[in-house]
């Protein structure tokens, strides 16, 4: 179901949480709010959920504005990063839950629960209790637990951090082809990058309980709007630069078109960084200072004589040609830089 | 590993050792202190049931069950217990009824309302339980107890009510004066859970009195059997409020084993029923907390 949400401000105490947040979700859309830790993207889950009221602006999930209606009365799945599974009740009895509270016949109760248990491939599991599951497979039983009310929204709050590293990668696709699947409108929190890039239609980058930039995996990497996002997702040089008449020079003999005028960041991807051996004359170039290598690629350091390094990610094939020490010369095309207002500047 | 690697045999060295290598070396103090003070004369009391003992000597080469079996086939002894069993019984669910809605508040409640909570169910516990009972008197008292004088001073009743020396002011001192013991298990437990879990429930659709009962409620179960548990075993042995605040005719287990020993001075005959009390009470608690096992095979994992 379509969710939309306006103007949302939170305060906690004199902490101003979410600064008038505005989010619009389409049916079926599988959004994540990503931000590091303290940005407000889970308050703002949580407003979603009802466990946190909003001191402003409103929450609609589908035609009914929602913003001060109470948990219980919303339908709207939660998945809780610890799970929150009943440790009293068996799996089953997790699951039928909701159904239980919603007086729903035993019979119908397990047999619907079942159904779903199949849905995560966990329904020889019904039996057991929580404490003796797997994190993995807690998991699932929570997303089951959710998706057996048929809610309108799937909330997941930082649902993949317990899982150790591989399982996690796992439980990610599996979770996008169910959510899928399923076709209901789920949000994700996460503070985990590769994560939001991997399982989201789109991402909602959250910074200062503000949305800095929302869009699709893609866009949020190839062209973040902020310095923050820019730096936030993936590796980035910042360079201070500034623009006069609609350009801006990068490096010697590197102009691009900026729309801004006066003191810009560029942001260059490192992997977008060609290195080639310098030529006679004074183009964009530097000393290597540092180089590693990281796994199907090798990361350099280049002085450039700013106060910060460029860092370069060469394929390792022609990449190992270069040492530390030695003099480079570095190109970019004009379509892979992306220029940001700096942060205090951007509103 | 070569003997010169080992620490040197000090006693400091010998000493860490002890502690590091685990075991029960560091309960050693606290074993022998219980064996010789306490498991010592509990069993020489207990032997006192099964000897003959005339003016203060036991008899060397007499060993009998007559004693028990004296005991046992006695109706008396039947109405004692069941009145001992009975008095604890109602006692201790009272308590729990009084003590669950208090600890619960206490999670809800601020940081200075807990203080003011825990201060208020510990501060009792400073005087002595006989202090306490003493207080009772004075409350449930004749024609000037506190009670009934303010009755008959708001002339709601003419002749004072008779509180004092009957179950009912049993029940009641005892209740209050255990009352502690059933707030801070259940303090510990509810204090502990986990608050997301009620969250869970209220978004699965369930109503706040629903979540209190499908899921506080069993989940601070260990609270309650533990609680239970330690306030039936003191409200079962204790014979200083049914001695005072049930009178001279009205007797339990525990006040009869009291007259027996300090005075009738028949050993034998209390030293079975002290055996019996504690026996007994000891199997209580030990049903009491299998039942609750029973109802929290959920946590086995855990263990």
């Amino acid at each position: 179901m379509h969710v939309q949400i306006d103007g949302i401000d939170k305060w906690f105490g004199a902490n101003h949480v979410l600064r008038r947040c505005d989010l619009s979700v389409e049916q079926g859309e599988l959004i994540t709010l990503l931000g590091p830790s303290g940005c407000g993207k889970t308050t703002l889950l949580r407003c979603l959920a009802g466990f946190e009221l909003p001191d402003g602006g409103s929450v609609s999930i589908g035609e009914d504005n929602v913003t001060h209606l109470a948990p219980n009365h919303r339908n709207v799945g939660f998945v809780f990063q610890s799970y929150a599974l009943f440790p009293h009740l068996t799996v089953v009895e997790n699951v039928g839950y909701g159904l239980a509270v919603r007086r729903v016949s035993k019979a119908k109760r397990v047999r619907r629960a079942m159904e779903t248990l199949e849905l995560v491939g966990l329904q020889q599991f019904g039996d057991r209790y929580p404490a003796r599951l797997s994190g993995g497979q807690q998991q699932r039983v929570a997303l089951a637990r959710a998706l057996v009310l048929q809610p309108k929204v799937l909330l997941l709050d930082e649902a993949f951090n317990a899982l150790d590293a591989k399982l996690r990668v796992a439980m990610q696709v599996e979770l996008r082809k169910l959510v899928k699947k399923v076709g209901i409108t789920t949000i994700c929190v996460t503070h985990d990058q590769t994560e939001a890039l991997t399982i989201s239609d789109r991402i909602a980058v959250m910074f200062e309980g503000r949305i800095d930039q929302m869009g699709t995996p893609s866009e949020v990497y190839e062209r973040p709007c902020t310095a923050f996002v820019a730096d936030f997702l993936g590796t980035a040089n910042l360079l201070r630069r500034r623009s006069e008449g609609g350009s801006l020079e990068v490096g010697p003999g590197i102009r691009i078109s900026s729309t801004f005028d006066g003191g810009v960041i560029v942001v260059v991807r490192p992997e977008d960084v060609m290195l080639s051996q310098p030529i006679e004359g004074d183009g964009w170039g530097g000393r290597i200072t540092f180089s590693r290598l990281v796994g199907p690629s090798i990361e350099f350091e280049i002085d450039t004589g700013e106060d910060r390094p460029v860092r370069v990610l060469s394929p390792r094939r022609g990449g190992d040609r270069y040492s530390v020490g030695d003099r480079v010369a570095l190109a970019l095309s004009s379509r892979d830089a992306c220029v940001v207002l700096p942060h205090q500047e951007a509103s | 590993m070569t003997a010169a690697a080992r620490p040197a045999n000090t006693f400091g060295g010998g000493f860490a050792r002890m502690l590091s290598r685990g075991g029960l070396w560091p309960a050693l103090p606290a074993i022998v202190f219980l064996t010789v003070f306490f498991a010592m004369p509990l069993a020489v009391l207990f032997a006192f049931g099964f000897v003959t003992i005339e003016r203060g000597v036991v008899q060397p080469g007499t060993f009998t069950f007559q004693y028990f079996i004296d005991t046992l086939s006695d109706d008396l002894f039947w109405k004692v217990w069941w009145r001992s069993f009975w008095v604890g019984t109602v006692s201790t669910v009272l308590c729990l009824f009084l003590a669950y809605p208090l600890a619960y508040v206490y999670t809800l409640v601020g940081r200075f309302w807990q203080t003011v909570i825990l201060v208020v169910t510990i501060s009792p516990l400073l005087t002595s339980a006989l202090v306490r009972t003493y207080a009772w008197l004075v409350i449930l008292g004749g024609r000037r107890g506190v009670i009934n004088s303010m009755l008959i001073e708001l002339d709601l009743i003419e002749r004072p009510i008779r509180f004092l020396f009957s179950d009912f002011a049993v029940i009641v001192g005892m209740t209050q004066i255990h009352l502690p013991f059933m707030i801070l298990p259940l303090i510990t437990v509810l204090s502990a859970r986990d608050r997301t879990l009620e969250q869970a429930s209220l978004g699965l659709g369930a109503s706040r009195t629903e979540t209190f009962f499908r899921v506080v409620l069993p989940v601070s179960l260990p609270g309650i059997v533990a609680g239970f548990a330690l306030v039936f075993a003191i409200s079962y042995t204790n014979f200083i409020i049914p001695q005072l605040l049930g009178g001279g005719n009205y007797t339990t287990l525990a006040v009869r084993v009291y007259e027996f020993i300090v005075v009738i001075l028949d050993w034998n005959k209390g030293a079975v029923l002290a055996f019996l009390l504690l026996a007994s009470c000891f199997l209580f608690v030990l049903g009491i907390t299998y039942l609750g096992n029973l109802a929290m095979r959920w946590s086995e994992a855990d263990r």
